[in-house]
């Protein structure tokens, strides 16, 4: 663990390390009330789903049975099951999920990441009747407040934490590199070659700055590309300064990062970045939020 | 090495242990070929190094976070609890929860005590001055109560539907009433405590009031049969209350999370052993208990029932079982 990184975890509290038997430390994103409540508001409307099914099915046997206290009696045995086993039992065999919790895409683990077993489910969801206490899972709310994995009492008595689905979003070759220019040798006077850091930073940058107004990704951009531009003894035979800073960026991540290659300028075979799998075999990953990601903000545009 | 020869010298491993977690995922892990298992084994320790690699060389946050959540994905396989099955529920009913109460022998007879001892002295003091009922119930609930206990035959006869109305509500009622009771040990006890009895004391006082009206005969021929599987499973369900209980008050030498972390399988265990006699209970209930049987029928298969459910709590799975193994990892 170093020193960066432990700056990261104290600084975004909702991350959760958890060490494995293999040495490494694995980060979490704890689920807060917020995403849970949702989750439990979708739960409680699959529950009356189910029941309202039941009842109509009920309700179209009876006159073929005769007996009305019959059906009366198997609607009481499912109301028992949805109460009280709806939780324990789709968490048990779904991995910790409810559908409720399958929409919100969060996710409940034991505190060292790995699924829960039967008992943690059956413990944690009758706990629920503790929680829920004082009225709206007062007690409740007020563990997940008081503890640094945002749990409660019935996940701090199971050992379970609820967690934040890993977004599992393929992201290769930033599309938006096509076609940008890169940093001739004799426009750059130094030998400088900017740190990995840097060049993940400007990149996490550019990926972030269609969600920011133009003004405000102008503004970030000019702070990353002051410094850099001193440091590289870069200079623009053709207009030195109309230069836009995000544009500046953008070459600055094609010259280092991306650089096309000899056989195919323009566009970079060696696929940086992590492998990206045939399509039709990432059954699991959701589907990419910029999938043909849109060029960068149009004033960064050549000139 | 840099970054992007790291990357790429490594990315081969990253995408077959995708794929392979893709296949887990579709199959369940058991049915994955045995290289296919060592192989993602190894493949979960190289993708930690590369994991701890890229962490120290600060390397990016955003390849960072996706081998973050591959390894994962793979720990979640490979360290997830072994699957369940009906082997395991069985053995657990037969033997498993009947050794866990004997371990937690002292729970149970505080819950006992609390579950009894109220309800006896109310019971007596009402049955020697009925008026004295009409302080804890009100008139409406007593009438009630004498009109369903007077006779012995509540069913109607012939098999009408009634009987599965009846279970549904047992179950529904009387295992949700033990599972809060359970639930509610986890503050301090005191829920538990509580529960156990108030309730002892309504049924004390009802049982000592139709006593005194003289309905002594038809209600315990009523509640003998299900009352031993019942009310020995509320006891059981307020000792795994007080399991937890114990654990916030007086963790020993844990913390108080880790006491209750501890004893809190024990006591979720217990109560689902506690549930699964409910279930029975609300059977006999709903089915044998307003039969029109005879009386005295009724009371000799009640005194069986309770000899059963002493002889299950108190000898199932004494003997020592052949040791096997691979039991054990």
């Amino acid at each position: 663990m170093t020193a960066s990184s432990n700056v990261v975890s104290a600084s975004i509290d909702s991350q959760v390390h958890v060490e494995t038997p293999e040495n490494v430390w694995l980060s979490f994103r704890v689920a807060g009330p917020a995403p849970r409540a949702w989750a439990y508001v979708i739960d409680f409307f699959v529950r009356g789903l189910i029941l309202l099914a039941l009842a109509l099915l009920l309700s179209l046997v009876t006159p073929l049975l005769g007996f009305s206290a019959l059906p009366q009696g198997i609607m009481l045995l499912g109301m028992f099951v949805v109460i009280f086993l709806y939780g324990c039992l789709f968490e048990y065999f779904w991995d910790g999920r409810t559908p409720g919790k399958r929409a919100a895409r969060i996710r409940v683990l034991k505190v060292a990441g790995y699924p829960i077993s039967f008992w943690d489910a059956f413990l944690r969801n009758l706990l629920r009747s503790a929680d829920i206490l004082p009225g709206l899972y007062g007690v409740g709310l007020v563990a997940i407040l008081s503890t640094r994995r945002m749990q409660r009492l019935g996940d701090l008595v199971a050992g379970t934490f609820v967690v934040h689905e890993e977004r599992d979003v393929v992201r290769g070759y930033p599309p938006w590199v096509h076609g940008v220019p890169v940093i001739p040798a004799q426009e750059r006077s130094h030998a400088f070659r900017p740190p990995e850091r840097t060049l993940d930073l400007i990149e996490t940058f550019l990926t972030r700055a269609q969600r920011l107004s133009p003004a405000r990704a102008d503004e970030i951009a000019h702070i990353l590309a002051g410094p850099l531009r001193q440091r590289l003894g870069y200079w623009d035979p053709e207009q030195q300064h109309a230069v836009a800073p995000g544009w500046f960026l953008l070459r600055v991540l094609r010259t280092f990062v991306y650089p096309p290659t000899e056989s195919q300028p323009g566009h970079n075979v060696d696929l940086p970045g992590l492998p990206v799998a045939p399509p039709g075999s990432m059954s699991r990953s959701a589907p990419d939020p910029h999938p043909q990601a849109p060029p960068t903000p149009p004033q960064w545009g050549q000139r | 090495m840099n970054r992007s020869r790291f990357i790429s010298r490594r990315q081969g491993d990253w995408y077959r242990f995708r794929q392979l977690l893709d296949r887990a995922d579709r199959l369940s892990f058991s049915r994955l070929g045995g290289e296919e298992i060592s192989e993602l084994s190894r493949l979960l320790r190289a993708l930690s190094y590369d994991l701890a690699v890229v962490r120290s060389r600060d390397w990016g946050l955003e390849l960072e976070r996706r081998l973050n959540d591959l390894v994962v994905r793979g720990h979640g396989i490979y360290y997830r609890a072994p699957p369940g099955g009906l082997r395991k529920v069985v053995e657990f009913l037969l033997t498993g929860f009947p050794r866990l109460l004997r371990e937690n022998h002292g729970y149970f007879w505080v819950s006992l005590a609390l579950f009894s001892i109220p309800g006896l002295i109310a019971g007596v003091l009402i049955a020697l001055d009925p008026s004295l009922a009409e302080r804890l119930l009100s008139p409406d609930v007593l009438a009630q109560v004498e009109a369903m206990h007077s006779t012995n035959e509540r069913s109607g006869g012939l098999f009408t539907g009634r009987e599965v109305g009846a279970t549904g509500f047992y179950v529904f009622n009387n295992v949700g009433i033990a599972f809060r009771c359970f639930a509610t040990g986890v503050l301090l006890g005191v829920g538990t405590a509580i529960f156990l009895v108030y309730n002892s004391i309504v049924i004390g006082a009802i049982s000592g009031y139709l006593v005194a009206r003289g309905h002594a005969m038809p209600f315990f021929s009523f509640v003998i049969s299900h009352g031993a599987f019942e009310l020995t499973a509320i006891v059981v369900s307020g000792a795994a209350g007080l399991v937890l209980g114990r654990a916030m008050v007086h963790p020993g030498s844990r913390t108080r999370l880790d006491a209750l972390r501890v004893r809190g399988l024990v006591a979720i265990k217990l109560v689902a052993g506690a549930a699964a006699m409910l279930f029975v209970a609300a059977f006999v209930e709903g089915f044998w208990s307003p039969s029109g049987a005879p009386m005295v029928a009724k009371l000799a298969v009640g005194s069986v029932l309770w000899a059963v459910v002493v002889g299950y709590l108190a000898l199932a799975g004494r003997t020592r079982p052949p040791e096997r193994e691979g039991d054990r990892p």
